[in-house]
Formats: structure tokens, sequence, C-alpha cells
């Protein structure tokens, strides 16, 4: 119920209750009683399995070139059709997921460590680090890795590392304010002044009390934003200023497929259906998760707060 | 309230100069020779001379930013290697037709993805709050180019409704909304599902505040309580938002003035970027970083002035 | 208006009203066959712990459950009209018009983004009063009558530019715009300081005496009820179990739970006695009560309370839920229950504490200290206004003493605490711990003081680390200062010193309830063996007799270790009922301290004998004689501090002298008695003469 009580003492959700190394194993059996979510994950986990055994699943070499076959629709031999070189779309798609997971992985997580210690750094010192840190990040906040992708790419030339590195750089001032924000959050809440009184160290609070509380929350989140980067690598490849042909890449299936668009529409098929597959997919397991971390369903600002701990104050 | 515009517009100012400054060094961090990078493994000697002294290589780091910066307040922003022609006067005619684009999808998509938002926030757990969460999912998964493609697919490639190449003649109304229509489209369709997310989100948030719940013990009217007491409030996320949105949706005109074919300037950013012309890519980014920035200062201010809490900030004091 | 004869003069009546939650798979009754009447001009209060579903009646009155709540039977009539038989327009035009409600929290219940003029507008619109002119001075005059100066003026204005106090009376105001028959008061007060909440109460009665409105009051606070109600109705677990009169409540109650609630009450008269706790906690039900819902925690349970729901019975001051006053079961019991009952019996009334020399140096010396925040900080920023939370604070703790720290908020009590604890740097002045200062600390030194002193936080779920066990924390300090295993002591003992089952130790924060966290904050602080514990408000939030239970365990503590306890507070009825000596502060500054019996026998100064005038009483009438003591306005901002006695402007003692000279402190005895007060002698003897004129409100109060 809604009302406000002076002394209430909030129920306690089941997962709470157990040892924290348990609640893992409670996170992830609620997130698959949740049917959605458990088609999420099967989803993510076909993808995953699509990346490592693509060449068991097909036949094709995603790079033969076959200009006999250029530009078909759908065919028992090629279910999506062939490319402007007469290569297998589907094959391509399906390599594709493994290109897409290489630069995407190492992007998120690489921002996450550079953004999550700069972030824990300022937020718990304070300081001058702190007010520098704050600037720079609001200041890079907004960009879209398009336009970084725009001026690092025209110097460094593109290449997967680039297009990694642009990827992480529009990531690290995000990650940074989010986790700036979170240990803000936990250093106020209080236990973390508890241990100062208590004699502990700075250190100490930081690894012992403030990591732990901080980073499996936020882990979550960054796992989500792994699509996010495939979408923006994809996006730069498209463009050609990211991966090139011929790897057989989302972005740059799309700009074959996209500049033969007349020829064939077959072309975009493949990698588009991936995109939204793969993007709605984390979605929908992104949900549940906040969901069952916080049954009280998302709170849009007041710096996201998905923490285990809920009851009552 | 003054000090803090004064303060939030010194912000702004500071932000685009740490740009200015970043694109100058940028060019220093590039290993090897920045003009050789920039012009490619194929440059003659006498071109790469020629792009050292325009580019002012050979000062150093504070020089060239301060170089940079006092040519780009007056208006300069450097040649264009291929055409010769001010970068300037190259930007100009493109600008327009983005920023027009860029404000149309910025409208198409509030128009459209707060009232979702509302009318899911109406009803949580009914069908229409059900069909905008599912909706939205597979919306929010596609970017901007996937709409435009698969757009272009349908009108292009399938039926002729709308014209979807070219941005059209300015002087033709008529013809140049047409041409704005598919573009516009494909911006906003992105943001319609994550607005009505945001606002459905916000809206149920307010909607269980003690003073909504005072609204209704006090007898006002289930519209009143919604539309007056409520959204007003629960607006204000969408407000910081809608600077992001403005930089957001500019960035995706790169994808869509390509796929559709528009003299934008994220076209000639792309075939600027193709042909390595340094300066012209430095400037759209300079543009870019301002529209950011502008986004930003204005989001900011009226979150302020929305938002009397923060409006009488300094206004010491309190009213007893 | 349709009425019927039987309840003509009845504003509210509520007959075995059942509401029922269902959530999921569960359900839960949060009212099970509640029968209230309130007449015309009435007060009635509820009175309840958490859970007990007092706050589920004012929804369901309103017409406002939330949508997983549902009426499963009885009837609400409002002036005779059946509220369930309207369709939910009618409800609604009946809401704020007829009914208004002040809610707890002032803060939030206003809408932050309109002016509360364009508020109070909407609410005459949603009643379709007509539009004009005089409008404005309609709800002008409101704002006038609730106490607020300048009334035009704040029509304009935005909740957030109020005082905690005037929203309050904003809301109040509100309430009575269109003038309603009844009006609830749910918890209106619980967020409201002590002075500021005998403010309300006061406006409340006036309220009533000039306009005969009814009002139905809600509270946990059986203290504040019996001060302000004509009848009284207590609840538990969903059920009304007593009905009796304002005075009686707290005097002569009937039911055992009720009698358990007083004696965990801190009153007037409670000094260094121990607090009743209740073992257990109140049951949700799931269907209609078949027993008594109390009989698992009461001390009088018998067989028969397994086994029969009593109906509501006549006892000498009213009507009690209870088989001790059923003629076919009285042989079942000796005597009726009384309060004394549930009062523990070891070692009352006689003072514990040690005996205090004043030759054996304090263990704590705290010296002029001053603790300031803002100001001049850096060139480019405004001047904000000097905070000085703490100004020139001098008092000593001793050993195996218990100090309590009274005072409203913003009186700078916790930050007293922390500079104590060395946690915030004094901006003048010294503490000295054991003969040492804390500035002078480093290194071991700092260390092993920080093992000696510990901080208990307010909010005791925050003060815990959210993903580490129970047993890890508590053993934590441990591993903090390298203590070496022989003085270990398993997480297991630690915890059952603070009388919590070893079971506890392998959960988490979150599956604690507020008062285990609690202790299980404590059992951490006594971890090191420490020689002084710093307690702020280690009460807050908790359930009265949650609360008894965090007390009582810092008293046997202390007796039994000899550690020495700071106990901050914001209830000086609380303090006086554990604490050796006290210390009251007022905006910064420490007003009166000595030792508690001296202190709260003969206060020295105005704001000390207020806080106890405040007090409950058990003895019903004073509340008339003490109403002249109330202290007027609200605590000052810091951007305008006020000249000579920081008290002056709400003292109803104050001359001339007290509006230009800084007073002294005053020695009142030789015990180390002093008041910073001009005439402390004189309000010591009670012998000053108020210079405000009581309150005009009539008298009529106390009679029920």
């Amino acid at each position: 119920m809604a009302v406000v009580q002076p002394s209430a003492v909030g129920g306690v959700p089941a997962a709470a209750i157990a040892a924290p190394e348990r609640r893992w194993r409670d996170l992830l059996r609620q997130v698959m009683g949740r049917p959605s979510a458990a088609a999420a994950v099967v989803v993510v986990l076909l993808l995953v399995a699509a990346a490592l055994l693509a060449p068991v699943l097909t036949p094709y070499d995603p790079t033969h070139i076959d200009v006999f076959a250029r530009l078909q629709g759908p065919s028992i031999r090629h279910w999506l059709g062939t490319d402007s070189l007469g290569r297998d779309n589907l094959t391509r798609t399906l390599y594709g997921t493994r290109v897409a997971l290489v630069i995407a992985v190492p992007s998120v997580v690489g921002a996450f460590v550079v953004g999550g210690v700069l972030g824990l750094l300022g937020g718990y010192l304070g300081g001058w680090l702190d007010r520098v840190l704050v600037v720079v990040f609001d200041a890079l906040v907004s960009f879209p890795s398009v336009i970084l992708g725009l001026a690092l790419l025209t110097l460094l030339g593109p290449s997967v590392a680039s297009v990694i590195l642009v990827i992480a750089t529009a990531l690290v001032p995000y990650y940074g304010r989010l986790v700036r924000a979170q240990t803000l959050a936990e250093r106020e809440v209080g236990y973390a002044r508890t241990e100062r009184a208590l004699g502990a160290s700075r250190t100490r609070v930081l690894l012992r009390h403030l990591v732990p509380n901080v980073v499996p929350t936020l882990l979550t989140v960054v796992a989500m934003d792994v699509p996010g980067a495939v979408v923006d690598a994809a996006g730069l490849a498209f463009l050609g200023l990211g991966v090139q042909a011929p790897t057989p890449d989302w972005g740059v299936m799309l700009n074959d497929g996209f500049t033969n668009i007349a020829g064939s529409p077959w072309g975009v098929v493949g990698p588009i259906l991936a995109l939204v597959v793969m993007t709605s997919a984390f979605l929908v397991l992104g949900e549940s998760v906040r969901a069952v971390l916080d049954p009280r369903g998302p709170a849009p600002r007041r710096s996201r707060q998905w923490t285990f701990r809920k009851a009552s104050r | 309230m003054l000090t803090y515009i004064i303060k939030r517009l010194a912000l702004a100012l500071l932000v685009l100069v740490l740009v200015t400054v970043l694109l100058v060094i940028l060019v220093q961090l590039v290993p090897g020779d920045p003009a050789r990078a920039i012009l490619g493994n194929h440059a003659t000697p006498d071109l790469i001379a020629q792009v050292r002294a325009n580019l002012g290589l050979d000062r150093s780091v504070p020089h060239q930013a301060w170089d940079f910066l006092s040519h780009a307040v007056r208006g300069d922003l450097g040649d264009d290697y291929l055409t010769g022609q001010p970068v300037t006067s190259e930007l100009g005619a493109s600008l327009v037709d983005t920023a027009v684009l860029t404000l149309a999808s910025v409208v198409l998509a509030l128009v459209v993805g707060i009232p979702a938002g509302i009318v899911a926030a109406n009803r949580p757990g009914g069908m229409v709050d059900a069909v905008i969460r599912a909706v939205s999912v597979v919306l929010l998964s596609m970017p901007p180019y996937v709409v435009a493609l698969l757009l272009l697919l349908w009108f292009a490639v399938d039926n002729h409704v709308l014209p979807a190449l070219g941005a059209g003649d300015l002087s033709q109304p008529g013809d140049y909304l047409q041409h704005l229509v598919l573009p516009a489209i494909a911006l906003a369709v992105f943001w319609w599902a994550y607005l009505a997310r945001l606002v459905r989100a916000s809206m149920l948030e307010v909607l269980s505040q003690p003073y909504v719940r005072t609204a209704r013990a006090y007898g006002l009217p289930p519209r009143v309580v919604t539309l007056r007491v409520a959204l007003k409030n629960a607006l204000m996320p969408v407000t910081a938002l809608t600077g992001l949105l403005l930089g957001y949706v500019l960035a995706g005109t790169v994808y869509v003035e390509v796929i559709f074919n528009r003299p934008g300037i994220g076209s000639l950013a792309i075939s600027a970027v193709a042909t390595r012309d340094w300066p012209v890519v430095r400037a759209i980014i300079l543009v870019y970083a301002a529209a950011f920035v502008i986004g930003g200062l204005l989001a900011d201010l009226a979150y302020r002035v929305l938002d009397p809490r923060l409006r009488l900030e300094d206004g010491s004091g309190v009213f007893v | 208006m349709t009425s019927t004869t039987a309840t003509v003069d009845l504003t509210l009546s509520v007959s075995d009203l059942s509401v029922r939650y269902d959530s999921g798979t569960s359900s839960r009754l949060a009212l099970d066959r509640v029968s209230l009447e309130i007449g015309a001009g009435e007060i009635l209060g509820i009175v309840g712990e958490s859970g007990s579903g007092k706050s589920t009646l004012t929804s369901a009155i309103t017409g406002l459950l939330p949508a997983n709540g549902q009426v499963v039977g009885g009837c609400i009539r409002l002036q005779g009209r059946d509220l369930g038989a309207l369709d939910p327009d009618e409800l609604r035009s009946v809401r704020g018009s007829q009914v208004a409600v002040v809610f707890q929290d002032p803060t939030t219940s206003l809408n932050p983004r309109l002016p509360v003029g364009a508020q109070l507008e909407q609410v005459l619109d949603a009643h379709g009063a007509a539009r004009g002119a005089d409008r404005t001075s309609l709800l002008a005059s409101r704002l006038a009558e609730v106490g607020l100066a300048d009334p035009e003026r704040a029509l304009t204005r935005y909740p957030h530019e109020f005082s905690g106090g005037m929203r309050q009376r904003v809301m109040i105001a509100m309430a009575l715009l269109l003038e309603p028959a009844l009006v609830i008061a749910d918890e209106a007060t619980s967020a409201l300081d002590l002075t500021l909440e005998a403010q309300i109460l006061e406006l409340l009665l006036r309220l009533r005496d000039e306009r005969g409105t009814s009002l139905m009051f809600i509270s946990h606070d059986l203290g504040v009820v019996s001060q302000l109600c004509d009848r009284v109705a207590v609840m538990y677990a969903g059920r009304v179990i007593e009905e009796t009169s304002g005075t009686a409540v707290l005097a002569s109650p009937a039911h055992p739970y009720t009698q358990a609630l007083d004696a965990a009450t801190p009153t007037a008269s409670s000094q260094r006695r121990r607090l009743a706790s209740v073992p257990g906690r109140m049951p949700d039900l799931t269907a209609p009560a078949t027993s008594c819902s109390f009989a698992p925690r009461c001390l009088h349970a018998a067989e028969v309370c397994e086994t029969l729901s009593p109906e509501l019975l006549t006892t000498s001051t009213g009507r009690a839920r209870c088989l001790v006053y059923d003629p076919e079961h009285q042989s079942t019991w000796k005597r009726e229950p009384v309060v004394a009952d549930w009062q523990p019996t070891e070692a009352a009334a006689e003072p514990r504490g040690p005996a205090v020399s004043s030759e054996e140096p304090p263990l704590v010396l705290v010296d002029d200290l001053a603790v300031h925040f803002g100001g001049t900080r850096g060139r480019w920023r405004r001047h904000r206004t000097t905070i000085r939370a703490v100004d020139g604070v001098s008092l000593r703790v001793h050993r195996g003493q218990i100090l309590g720290v009274v005072g409203e908020s913003g009186s700078g009590k916790t930050t007293l605490g922390q500079a104590m604890v060395d946690l915030l740097r004094p901006t003048r002045g010294s503490v000295v711990f054991d003969g040492t200062a804390t500035s002078s600390l480093s290194g071991a030194a700092r260390r092993g003081f920080r093992r000696r002193v510990q901080m208990i936080f307010q909010d005791a779920y925050a003060s815990l680390s959210p993903r580490m066990r129970v047993s890890e924390q508590v053993t934590e300090p441990y591993l903090i200062h390298r203590v070496p295993g022989s003085e270990r002591r398993s997480a297991e003992e630690l915890l059952a010193s603070v009388n919590l089952p070893a079971s506890v130790a392998r959960l988490v924060p979150s599956a604690l309830s507020g008062g285990q966290a609690r202790r299980v904050g404590v059992a951490r602080a006594l971890a090191g063996g420490p020689d002084l514990i710093v307690a702020d408000e280690p009460t807050s939030g908790l359930d009265q007799s949650a609360a008894s239970a965090v007390l009582n365990l810092l008293t046997d503590l202390r007796d039994r270790t000899g550690v020495s306890v700071v106990l901050i507070s914001h209830s000086l009825p609380q303090v006086k009922a554990v604490a050796d000596a006290i210390c009251v502060m007022y905006f910064g500054q420490v007003v009166e301290q000595g030792p508690v019996d001296v202190v709260t026998r003969d206060p020295g100064h105005p704001y000390t004998q207020a806080l106890l005038a405040l007090a409950p009483d058990r003895e019903p009438g004073r509340r008339l004689a003490r109403r002249r003591l109330l202290v007027a306005g609200e605590v000052p901002s810091w951007g305008d501090p006020p000249t000579g006695c920081r008290f002056h402007p709400r003292c109803a003692f104050a001359r001339d002298v007290c509006r230009t000279t800084t007073p002294p402190q005053v020695q009142l005895s030789d015990a180390g008695h002093t008041a910073a007060c001009h005439f402390a002698d004189l309000v010591a003897a009670g012998q000053l003469e108020p210079t405000r004129p009581a309150p005009v409100a009539a008298g009529t109060a106390a009679t029920p």
C-alpha cells in the first residue's frame, strides 16, 4: 500500500535472505522464471553459439566469391540469397556475429574498467580530481561514437582496433559518471562512514565495501550495453569508417546490400534481423534483471540504484 | 539564476575550447607524420608540405590551437584541400538542410513519444500498455540506419508513395516536405520508443508520489490529476533528455543523409573522411560539438526554469 | 442529504468494516470488522503500531484504497450517507469537501511545482466553487486562520519556500478550505519536532473549538493521542481492541496490549525506569480472527484466549476486546491486568549509574567545541551562510555514565556526536578523550582511539554493508584493528550479548528487522571492547516496543561492562528514562545540563521546561496548565541568527535583556547543574512570569 508509515519495517524480499553468494543463483533462477527473459537468454546463447560454431553450421566460406551467383534471392542453397560478389548472406551473417562480439565485448569491458576506476576514485576521493573528472565527463558524455569516429578514424585509418578505441572512448565518460554517481550514493548511505568510524582505512573501505557493492550492480548494466556497441560498430562499418570489406561484418554487409538495393533487397535482411534480434533479446533480459533486482519497478531518474538492499529505512 | 546562467555559459564555452584543443592534439597523437596519415600513403611530397603548412603542423600545439580558435571565432575554419574553397561556405548550405531534418525529427519524436507514454501509464498492465511496451522493445532495437534501410526498401523499391532520395527543393515547400518525411521518421522511431518508456516510467513514479495522493484525496478529477498534477512533474526527465535528444538525432543524420542521399553535413562529413579532407572533418566535428553543447545548455536552463526548487536556489532564506 | 435517525448526529460511523489486500497468491486482511463512531466536533484518536491497519482506515474512508485493496464487508457512513453506495464521481465530490485528510509528510504531500495558492485553487475548482475576486481573500483568510503571517504573499510561494511546520499549516488550511465535516489527520505530526507538534496540536484543538469540525487523529504515539483526543480507539492487527477516553488511555488502559504500549512509552514520570518491551511481532491476518491476536505475546494469556475471539467488553473506562472483562471467564484470572505488569521489576526506580565523583577525571572532556560548515570556501564561490552547527559546547562524560544529549532538529546534536568521535574536525575548541586531545592523535594512537570509541549511526540499515553477512560485519573491527585471536569473541557471542540468536549471523542486513539491525550495529560497536559508545537516535524508525528493547540494551551494557554512553535523542522523556546526566541543546549551543533528576525536577531554562511540559503525562488535567509554556515559532535560519539569547524569539519569558545580551551559563547547584538563561534561578524556582499571554483557545479539550 502506498501509505507511508512512520515506523514501517519494509518487507524482506526472498532474494535477500540468502547468503550473498547464493543470490546470484537466486537471481538467475528468478530471471529464468519469467518466460520472456528465459526466451531472451536462449536467444543470447544461440547468438553466442552461432559465433562459435559458424564454420560447422554452414558449408560456405564467408569470403568465397562466386560471380555467377551474384545478388540472388533466397533459395535452397542460399537461404538469404547472395551478395554482390555471390557470397552467401546467411553464412556472412553467422560469421558476422563473431566480428560483432569481438568488437563489442572488449570495447565495453575496456570502457568499464577505465571509466569505473576513474569514477570510483573521483566519487570516493572527491577533491580536485573529482572536479576535473566531472567537467571532462560532462563535456564528453553525450558525444555519440559516430562523431568521435569521424575524427579518430580519419586520422587513424579504419581497423578493428580503431573501432574498439572509438566505441570504448565514447563509453568511458558514461561509465565514469555512472560509477561515480553510484559511489557517491553508496558513500553517502552510511556504511562507508560507519566503517571509517570503526577505524577502517580509506583503501579498505574502497576495496572491501564500495567495490563489492558498486561493481556487481553495474555489471548488469554494462552487459546490457553490448548490443549498443554492436550497433555502433555496424553503423561505422556501414559508413565505411569501421571494419572493411571483405570481413563478414554486419555493417559491411549492410553497406553492400544498400549499394545494390535496387538489384536485390536480400543483402540487408540478414544483418538487420541479426541486429534487431540481438538488441531485443538484451533489452528484454536487462529489463527482467532490473525487475528482479528492484521489484518496485524501474526508477527513471535518481541515479539508478538497483541495489539488492531495498529494505526500509 | 543569473549567476547560474553565466556559470553554465562559461562551462559551455570551456567545452568548445576543450574540443578545439583536442582536435589539434589528436592530429599530433597520430603515430608517424600527421600530414602523411591524413593524406594516405600515396601523397606527393609537395602535397604533404602544403598540408603541413596549411594546418600549421610545424608550429607548437598551443600555437596551433590558438590559431585555429582565433580563426574559428572569426568564422574561418580553413580551406578545403580538394576544392580550395573556404570550409564555411561549403558547410553553409548543408547546415540548413541538416538543421531542418534534425528539428523535424525531434519534434516528431516528442509529438508521438510523449503521448504514447502517457497512454501506456494510464493503465499499467493493460492491453494498450502491453502493446506499446512490446512494440517499443522492437523499435528500441532499430538504430536509425536500420529504420532508414527498411523505409528505403519499402518506399523506394516496392512502392513509390513518397520520394526516398534527395532533399527536394527548398523553393517548393510541398516537395521539400515530402522529401523530409521518410528521413525524419527514420530518426524519430527509436525515440518514439525511448520517450514512451521514459514518460511511462516517469508518470508511474510521479503517480505514486504523496502529492498525487493528496490531489486525489481532495477530490481533484482524474483528468486534472493525470494531466495537470502528474504530467507536469513527469515531464521533467524528458526536459533533461531533450537537449541530449537534439545531439543524438543530429548524429543519426549522418546515416540518414547517406542512405536517403541528402546533401547535409553528414553526407559532407562522410565524403570528406573518404578523401581525408581533415579541415572539413574538423570543422564538421566542431559544428556537431557546438550543437551538443547548445542542446545541453538549453536543457539545463529549461530544467531550471521549470523546477521552482532549482530556480530559487540562491534566493536565500525560507519564507515563513 | 439523506439521514437515518440512528446516525443523525454522527459525523462518521464505520461499522464492521473489513478491507483485504490481494497480491498475487497471498492476501492480507488489513481491517477486520472495525467499528467506529465520531460525533460532531469530537476528536477521535486512532492509535496503533505499524501494521495495525490504521492508515488503511484513511484510505478506506476516502475511497482511495490501492488497486489491490478492497472493502470486503461493512459500511462507512459520513453524516448518515453510505459512502459505499456512491459512484466514483459522487465519492470524488465528497473527498476534499466533506472529508479532508492531512497527511504525514507535508514536504512531499504538496505539489513541488505549483505555488500553494494555485494548489488551493485546484481544490476549489474540483468542487465547482465559483471563480472570482473574493477567492484570493478567501484563500488568504484560510492561511491566516492556520497561523501564516502575510497570507497574501504566502499564496504565491512554492511549498519548498516554507518551513516544515508552515507546510503542515498549509496542508491544514487546504483541509479546512471547504469546511468539511470531518478532517482526518493521518500521522499529521509524526514528522515534526516536539515543539512544532505541540503547535499543530494546539491549532487542531483551536479549529475544532471554533468550527466544530470533527477530527480523526491517527498516530502511533500513545502520548500524543492522549494529549489531544476526546476518545481513543486502539488498533492491533486490523481490529479495534480498546475504546476509551483520551485521558484514560495513558492513565488507566484496560487491554493488556494498550498497557504494554503504555509501559513502553516514556512519559514525564518514567525516570530511570526500564521501559517495557513486548517480545514477538504483530501478526498478519489472512482471515477474520477467531482468537485473540495478541494472545501469543500476552503476559496474561490463558487457554481460552487461543480459542475464543473476544467481543468489545465493558470496562471501567470504556470497552476492551479482552476476555478478562468477560464475566463468564472472570474466574480464569485473579485480578484485572494493570500497566505495571509489563514493567520490568528488577532495579526499578533506584539510580543504577555509578556514583560519579567529581574528582575523577572525566573520560571525555569537550571544551568550547565549535563545528561550523560553509562560509568562506573558495574565492569564486558565493558567500554561503555559515552554519554554526555546534557553537561553543562544553561538557564532560564520566566513566560508566549515560549522558543524554537532547535537542530538536537543527540543534547540532548529531554534529556534536560526530565531532566527539573525531569524524568531524572542530572549527574551535577541543575534545579530550582519556587525557588526549583527539586532534593530536595520529597513526597507531588514532587507530586505538577508533577502537575504544564507537558511534552508532541513526540509520541502522545504511550503516551495515549490504552484501556482507552479519557474522562478518560484527567481527570486522577485529580485522581492522588486527586484534589477536585470544582477545576476539565469536560473532555468536557478540550477538548473544545484544540478545540476538546465533541464527542471525548468517543473514544479510536486508533480512533483519529494524530492531535487529540496530542491535547488530550495537554488537559490532561492542566487538573491540569500547570505552565510549555514541548512539545517534538509536530508536528512530522503531516501534515503541522495539525502541524500548534497544534502550534497555544500552543500559544493560553499561551496567555490565561499565562502558560510557552518549545517547543522542530528540525525546526528552526517552533520555530521562535511561540517562544519568542530561544535556539540552538548542541551535548549536547547550542551554542546560546537569544530573538528570535535578534538571528534570528544577529546569533552569525555559526551553527545557517546555520540553518537559510537552512530555506525555499519565496525570490527566495537567495538559491545560502547561499550554502557556508552548514554544512559539520555529528554529531560526542560519542566515539570520537571533541576537542575544538565541532562544528569545520563541521564549515565553523573553525580556529586553534577552534580546541584547548573550546569557551566561548560570550555576544552579553543586552537582554541575547549569543553564544558559539570564533568569535561570527564577525559572528553576518557578517564579518568573511569562511575558506572552497563554494561547486563546478555550480549555474544553480535557473533558471527553
